[in-house]
């Protein structure tokens, strides 16, 4: 199932609006945290232009969700444990 | 005496914890390598992906035309009829005073490239193009990409720069990607004003009340000559303040947008195209 949900925000990196892709990813990240840093990798990939932008958007805001994601999971993983 | 093997374990990553996530992770980070030594050759594996998702977006997009409501749109057919008329005429005469100019402006006509567009916003997040032609046919960062509509490729509507390069494909940042500051003018007296884009084929800018620009006028940006790049659409005004903010719509829908026809014009459009954070 979390194969088959990475596969759909990939996929809709190329076929669906990125708004699209945001919302998918999101779902995915609920089985995988790790989908929201290689959604926005790939995205960046595809269409990030080092020429004229800065910084890989896309990235560091998977990057951030992935952490953020990360840090509840371990947090509710202790707080099912203290109980 | 008989040994015991154990097998070694990892304490961060045991078997039992590798998900399908750092799979996935590893094939993107193994592409982002491609990406860094040999990006062309990455494009040229994800071309037949993105001319898939094209040619699938295309067929949707007709799909929905054909299931929507007959009436509606034969009344909207007349509507564009009516408006196809008008801007016949107008054409015509543009066509008779572009004559004239193409002849004091340098440069020529035909452009140096037609190419097809890959991939573009809605799907791209940086409302850039990515178009199958690159430095092999002639391509240099900073040509200017103008939409070409089917049929014809004599259309000049301005959408963007060549900001990146491989050797079989460009990318395009459009004029309204977020950020982008470009200098132009507007109206019929050519005021100048910078055009800082709002993503979608869409911009804004600040000019003074007393400039007295109104909703319908034409906002020209550099290239050979100038280019009419859209409209002024909307204009929001706070009584208190001497500037006005003008709501910009681009005259291409960058998100149909599938061929462009690149041309090199020189210094002045890359002279007016800076990026929001590299400028004070």
């Amino acid at each position: 199932m979390s194969a088959l949900l990475i596969l759909l925000a990939c996929s809709s990196a190329i076929l669906f609006p990125w708004q699209l892709t945001i919302f998918l990813t999101l779902i995915a990240a609920v089985r995988e945290p790790l989908s929201p840093l290689l959604v926005g990798l790939f995205m960046d990939l595809l269409y990030f232009s080092g020429g004229t932008f800065s910084l890989p958007r896309m990235t560091l805001l998977g990057a951030f969700a992935t952490l953020s994601l990360l840090l509840v999971r371990s947090r509710l993983r202790s707080s099912i444990m203290v109980r | 005496m008989k040994k015991t093997f154990l097998t070694r374990r990892n304490a961060l990553l045991t078997p039992g914890n590798v998900s399908w996530g750092w799979y996935a992770l590893g094939g993107v980070v193994l592409l982002l390598a491609l990406r860094l030594i040999a990006p062309n050759a990455f494009f040229t594996l994800a071309a037949p992906f993105l001319r898939g998702g094209d040619l699938l977006t295309q067929k949707s997009h007709l799909f929905i035309a054909s299931i929507a409501d007959h009436s509606v749109l034969m009344e909207r057919n007349n509507l564009l009829e009516h408006e196809n008329t008008l801007l016949s005429l107008e054409n015509q005469t543009l066509r008779a005073q572009y004559a004239v100019l193409d002849i004091l402006v340098a440069g020529g006509d035909e452009p140096r490239l037609v190419a097809p567009v890959l991939a573009r916003p809605p799907e791209s997040p940086y409302d850039t193009l990515l178009i199958a032609g690159g430095s092999r046919a002639g391509l240099t960062r900073g040509m200017e990409a103008f939409a070409v509509t089917t049929g014809s490729t004599s259309t000049r509507a301005p959408i963007g720069l060549v900001t990146d390069l491989t050797a079989d494909f460009a990318r395009v940042t459009l004029f309204s990607a977020p950020g982008v500051r470009t200098s132009g003018w507007v109206g019929t007296r050519a005021l100048p004003l910078t055009l800082i884009g709002t993503g979608a084929g869409t911009f804004s800018a600040t000019i003074a009340r007393a400039a007295l620009v109104s909703e319908g006028d034409a906002v020209f940006v550099p290239g050979p000559g100038m280019l009419a790049l859209g409209k002024v659409t909307r204009i929001d005004a706070d009584p208190a303040s001497p500037a006005v903010t003008l709501r910009i719509t681009a005259a291409v829908n960058p998100f149909s947008v599938s061929l462009v026809a690149l041309y090199d014009v020189g210094t002045a459009a890359q002279d007016a195209f800076r990026v929001g954070s590299s400028t004070p």
